[in-house]
């Protein structure tokens, strides 16, 4: 059974598009097929950590939406351009960068339900096993949608004051939406706390699974989505978090 | 470990330089005195020899003494008696002096202090024959035949009013002044200094050394200079020529112009020498001082450098042990210091004693720059850790429950809220591949 699985944050800056990325390349390299779609239309990004160059990110999302292509005809394959030999496939479905196209979207909106369709054509055609959704920051509509649809939801909360109160709005709606598997990921820990200990008390502040407490990287940072960290640096401890939020999802 | 190395190879060089150096100056000045003191000697005896010859000058001067030489027997006996004065008068007043005559153009004796010797011959000798050519001469030492000791000879012409040589007036002397003069410098310039006296052909007139020596040549004479020697009676009658010494070394000295250093070694002793030229004669003589004499004092300077340089190396090590102590010890604390910070195990205490670091140098001012910034990163780190017990506690929860409800109260969540699992229900099975 194919799994869709969402990737949410309530706030940006959390990590969530470099996290979707690397989990895309790390199922992939375990050798399935794997759909990303950057739902984040209103500031795409995920098609950098891919390699797919700007004049290149067509037909996007925006286009099917608006009932130009299907689903799959708005899919890259980005696997080659991973650098290195993956025994799966990496589709990409990105989100229009023009300028333009984000303004139309902000002003006219789009229907909704179109995405769940979207999503279900895509595992379909492609012949997926994970469908990843890059959701926008926040609750809205298409958040809302994307839990709504998605077999698993990963939270991504940084400890920061600003986080925590959101994500735990977050974490009790999609309790209520009945995802069947949610699980948090703290991301950015500075070097100077115990992940572990991070991990136990966030366990216990949202009563929710902590996957994975991730630590802060220079080695990310200075790498600046120009690739996917996982494969670039895979003896990491950042990368070793990653596997293991793998894992739990696969379970 | 450097400066010990530095100060070790300086001292080591200053040390031999200093010791060379004094050796070198101690050899000068050994060999100004053995100059000075055989200057001395050739001094002595030339005067000694001046001393005779200006007596005989004088003595050979009386009308009476020129009487005796051209009449010798038919002399008045005032003039005999007048000339025996003047004769007796130069024996007394020169001291070695053995015998003092007149003789006439024939060679022959015809007044002496010795009476024995009035009437013998010595026209062979050379110290007649020289005279009578006009000249004041020195003989060199013989076995006298009278005494059957070694002497010599010193004889001046005498002259008549028409300046013509008529006769010669001679003086025998034994060596006992110039001995005392040649055995006085024994010891005199230094332990161990010796003299030796050498005539014209190498033989040993007067000696420190060995009482054998006596007129002995230095080395083997050529054939034709021992044949004469032996002709003249040198070593008296023996007809033999004593062995030479062989000594090459010493041999060097023989007819020198001017003083010349050379080395010298007898009986394992080596000397530093000075052969000096006589001027009244075509003597030699030898000073020499033993190296060991005027090396003495470079040795006991070689000695006392040694161990001031030992000292002083001593010093050093100490001085570089306590500098190097004073200087790496802090140094040493600090990079350990740094290398647990780098791991996150400086700890408080630690930090703080860095901080606190005393003295005013350099490495001091780092340590406690260091210190202080070690102490706020343990700090903010301490901080840091007790924030996040407090972060995870301040949810306001009212909060959530209402900004949960303005959600999932909403028409959009409701609707979405129930198709959500219609949605799961439908979705189709994965194509089989």
């Amino acid at each position: 059974m194919s799994k869709i699985i969402s990737v949410h944050s309530f706030r940006g800056g959390t990590g969530k598009s470099n996290t979707t990325a690397n989990l895309a390349a790390l199922f992939a390299s375990a050798g399935l097929r794997v759909g990303v779609i950057d739902t984040d239309i209103q500031s795409p990004g995920i098609h950098v950590l891919f390699g797919l160059d700007a004049d290149k990110v067509e037909p996007s999302l925006n286009d099917y939406l608006w009932g130009k292509c299907s689903i799959a005809q708005a899919a890259h394959d980005v696997t080659a351009n991973l650098g290195v030999p993956i025994s799966g496939k990496v589709f990409l479905v990105p989100s229009s960068i023009r300028a333009g196209e984000i303004a139309r979207v902000l002003r006219e909106g789009y229907d909704v339900g179109l995405l769940n369709d979207g999503v279900n054509d895509l595992v379909t055609d492609l012949n997926l096993d994970i469908a990843l959704i890059d959701t926008h920051p926040g609750m809205n509509e298409e958040t809302l949608l994307s839990i709504s649809i998605s077999d698993a939801l990963v939270i991504i909360l940084r400890p920061d004051m600003q986080d925590y109160q959101g994500t735990a709005v977050t974490v009790d709606v999609a309790r209520k939406l009945e995802v069947p598997t949610m699980v948090l990921m703290v991301n950015k820990v500075p070097a100077v706390y115990n992940t572990a200990d991070v991990r136990a008390r966030v366990e216990d502040a949202y009563k929710c699974e902590v996957a994975a407490a991730l630590p802060h990287s220079d080695e990310l940072m200075a790498l600046a989505s120009s690739g996917i960290f996982a494969l670039r640096y895979p003896n990491n401890p950042l990368t070793a978090g990653l596997k293991t939020l793998v894992a739990r999802l696969l379970q | 470990m450097l400066c010990t190395v530095i100060a070790i190879v300086l001292a080591v060089a200053l040390t031999a330089i200093g010791y060379f150096q004094a050796a070198a100056g101690l050899s000068e000045q050994a060999d100004r005195e053995i100059e000075a003191d055989a200057h001395l000697v050739e001094t002595t005896i030339d005067d000694w020899h001046q001393q005779r010859l200006a007596a005989l000058a004088l003595g050979a001067i009386p009308t009476a003494v020129v009487h005796v030489a051209e009449g010798g027997d038919g002399a008045s006996m005032s003039d005999h008696a007048e000339a025996l004065a003047v004769l007796s008068s130069i024996e007394q007043r020169n001291p070695d002096t053995e015998s003092v005559g007149v003789m006439d153009s024939r060679g022959t004796f015809v007044l002496d202090v010795v009476p024995g010797t009035v009437g013998t011959s010595g026209k062979q000798y050379d110290f007649f024959q020289q005279a009578m050519l006009g000249r004041e001469f020195i003989s060199g030492v013989t076995i006298s035949p009278i005494t059957h000791k070694p002497s010599l000879y010193h004889s001046v012409p005498i002259r008549n009013t028409a300046d013509t040589v008529v006769g010669v007036l001679r003086a025998r002397s034994s060596l006992t002044t110039l001995t005392q003069v040649v055995n006085a410098a024994a010891g005199r310039v230094g332990a161990g200094a010796d003299g030796v006296l050498l005539d014209a052909h190498g033989l040993v007139i007067a000696n420190t050394l060995e009482q054998g020596w006596l007129m002995r040549p230095t080395v083997a004479l050529g054939v034709a200079v021992e044949a004469s020697l032996i002709e003249g009676s040198v070593w008296g009658t023996s007809g033999t020529a004593p062995p030479a010494l062989a000594d090459t070394e010493l041999a060097s000295a023989i007819g020198v112009k001017r003083p010349t250093v050379f080395g010298w070694t007898h009986k394992g002793i080596a000397y530093r020498a000075l052969a000096m030229p006589l001027i009244q004669t075509d003597w030699t003589y030898v000073s020499a001082l033993p190296f060991d004499t005027f090396q003495a004092a470079a040795r006991d300077l070689l000695r006392l450098a040694i161990i001031a340089a030992l000292v002083g190396i001593g010093v050093a090590i100490a001085a570089g042990a306590l500098i190097a102590r004073r200087l790496s010890r802090p140094l040493l604390r600090l990079t350990r210091a740094t290398r647990l910070m780098e791991h996150s195990q400086l700890s408080n205490e630690q930090a703080t004693a860095l901080a606190e670091t005393p003295d005013n140098d350099e490495i001091a001012e780092l340590s406690r720059v260091f210190g202080r910034m070690a102490l706020e990163v343990i700090q903010r780190e301490v901080g840091l850790r007790s924030q996040v017990q407090v972060l995870t506690v301040l949810i306001d929860e009212a909060k959530r429950g209402k900004e949960v409800a303005e959600i999932t109260e909403s028409e959009y969540f409701q609707s979405l809220a129930q198709r959500s699992k219609e949605i799961r229900a439908r979705r189709p099975p994965k194509p089989a591949a």
